[in-house]
């Protein structure tokens, strides 16, 4: 795509239309860090290059939990002293980030790389659905955790999981929704106010 | 003019953009289809996101943007909870939210569109066959947006046409006489039952058509039909057609289910 700048070396004109292809860089950002390399220490535009090759080159999908790994399996299937009755369905890599950070779950993950969305055009060919169901066939898993976004699309993906999981005899359980922690019922919406009122615990 | 002000509206779709914010497009009954900014709505705390998820009424107060308007306030007037608990009622108001965000005009004010989304959600919502109120929708939102078909003349000769079975065409925009059908190839043959159903869908409101009992086949043949025009009139596929399709093929439904 041209940008139609004004004329500039081509090697500078080529990094500019590939940054600008960045998600959330604008032509401008794009002209800056393209002219930030061009005065940074070689090593350090080396160091960057050579970063990006390595991740599309040793990055490969864990056979098992379709997670970003460098080996296959990844480190947390290959880890003996997970529980492997459990496996935790999640949209994205970052959201098992975020579930580690937690510290309190000690099964095993399965990443869907995406979530239904009937408006974009997504379905369920789309991710790694067909993976799911292949892990759970052999019986040794006693429970599915859908994980998914507490929003429209990721309620309707869980719906959709639970339909195709539940009838292989394997529990199905939904992350609990409700208030967020540090949050106010003053400006909750009435979706998450039910909900919190159903979820409620003794205590 | 002021910076702020407000509306009330259905959020169609959203999409994430840049680290937490979000851009909806929001079908209003004063403003038509408004496309703004939800800053910060991925976050955990954000005060905004469960008000602006996708098939929620809402009011909103918004700011004047550069480019986009920005949403600085908003509460839920109704959530249609029971719709978003079903897999299958969720499809099929997210199909009638992508039908009006296609059909829509941004700052065009349209508020039959606007009263036909909102009733089409509260159908869905309270139980009413979702199927019957699809196509009440589709025919309805063609109708509303300057593309009603032609059901009681002949689209290209003008003449009454009596009940009996005829043949619709989507590129002539209606119903062809028997005269005139052999002219128009894409033409197909509409059953009595369907026509029927189609002028009742014309005259009549959403109540009254939440009372209609239908046939499958009757309601398939109106599917078939609109769909036809539907994909004509926007000169592509609506995309949540396919996936309503896929789910009616696994028989979503007719089975409803709850996680």
């Amino acid at each position: 795509m041209s940008l139609g700048f004004v004329p500039t070396a081509e090697p500078v004109s080529r990094l500019i239309e590939e940054l600008h292809r960045l998600p959330g860089i604008g032509p401008k950002t794009a002209q800056r860090l393209a002219y930030f390399l061009l005065r940074a220490p070689e090593e350090q535009a080396r160091a960057l290059a050579e970063a990006i090759v390595n991740v599309k080159e040793k990055i490969v999908l864990c056979s098992a939990c379709q997670n970003i790994t460098e080996a296959d399996p990844c480190l947390v299937c290959q880890d003996e002293r997970r529980d492997r009755a459990k496996i935790c369905v999640v949209e994205k890599p970052l959201d098992v980030l975020a579930l580690e950070r937690t510290r309190n779950y000690d099964g095993l993950y399965h990443v869907l790389h995406g979530v239904l969305s009937p408006m974009e055009g997504v379905g369920p060919g789309d991710l790694k659905i067909g993976e799911l169901l292949a892990r759970l066939r052999d019986g040794s898993v006693k429970e599915v955790i859908l994980a998914t976004n507490p929003n429209l699309e990721g309620e309707a993906t869980a719906m959709y999981l639970s339909r195709l999981v539940t009838p292989l005899g394997v529990k199905v359980t939904r992350l609990a929704r409700g208030l967020p922690f540090g949050s106010d019922l003053e400006y909750a919406d009435q979706m998450t106010l039910t909900r919190a009122l159903e979820g409620r615990q003794e205590i | 003019m002021s910076r702020l002000y407000k509306t009330q509206g259905v959020i169609l779709s959203h999409s994430y953009v840049g680290e937490a914010d979000a851009l909806l497009s929001i079908y209003t009954p004063f403003l038509g289809k408004l496309r703004a900014v939800a800053r910060g709505v991925k976050r955990s705390k954000s005060r905004m996101a469960g008000h602006l998820e996708p098939l929620t009424h809402c009011s909103l107060m918004l700011a004047r943007g550069r480019n986009l308007d920005i949403i600085s306030g908003c509460d839920t007037i109704e959530a249609f909870a029971p719709l978003k608990a079903s897999l299958w009622l969720t499809s099929c108001g997210l199909y009638a939210a992508e039908l009006t965000d296609r059909m829509g005009v941004e700052g065009t004010e349209n508020r039959r569109l606007f009263q036909l989304l909102l009733g089409t959600l509260q159908s869905l919502s309270s139980g009413v066959e979702p199927s019957t109120v699809l196509r009440y929708f589709e025919f309805r939102s063609m109708a509303c947006s300057g593309y009603l078909p032609e059901i009681w003349r002949c689209v290209a000769c003008g003449h009454s046409l009596e009940m009996a079975a005829h043949s619709f065409s989507p590129t002539a925009g209606g119903l062809l006489c028997p005269q005139c059908r052999p002219a128009n190839g894409s033409a197909r043959t509409v059953s009595v039952r369907a026509i029927k159903v189609l002028r009742f869908f014309s005259r009549q409101g959403l109540a009254a058509v939440a009372r209609l009992r239908l046939k499958p086949e009757v309601l398939r043949e109106i599917e078939g039909l609109m769909q036809l025009y539907v994909t004509y009139v926007l000169d592509q596929e609506v995309n949540s057609a396919r996936w309503l399709r896929a789910l009616q093929a696994g028989g979503e439904d007719r089975t409803e289910q709850h996680v």
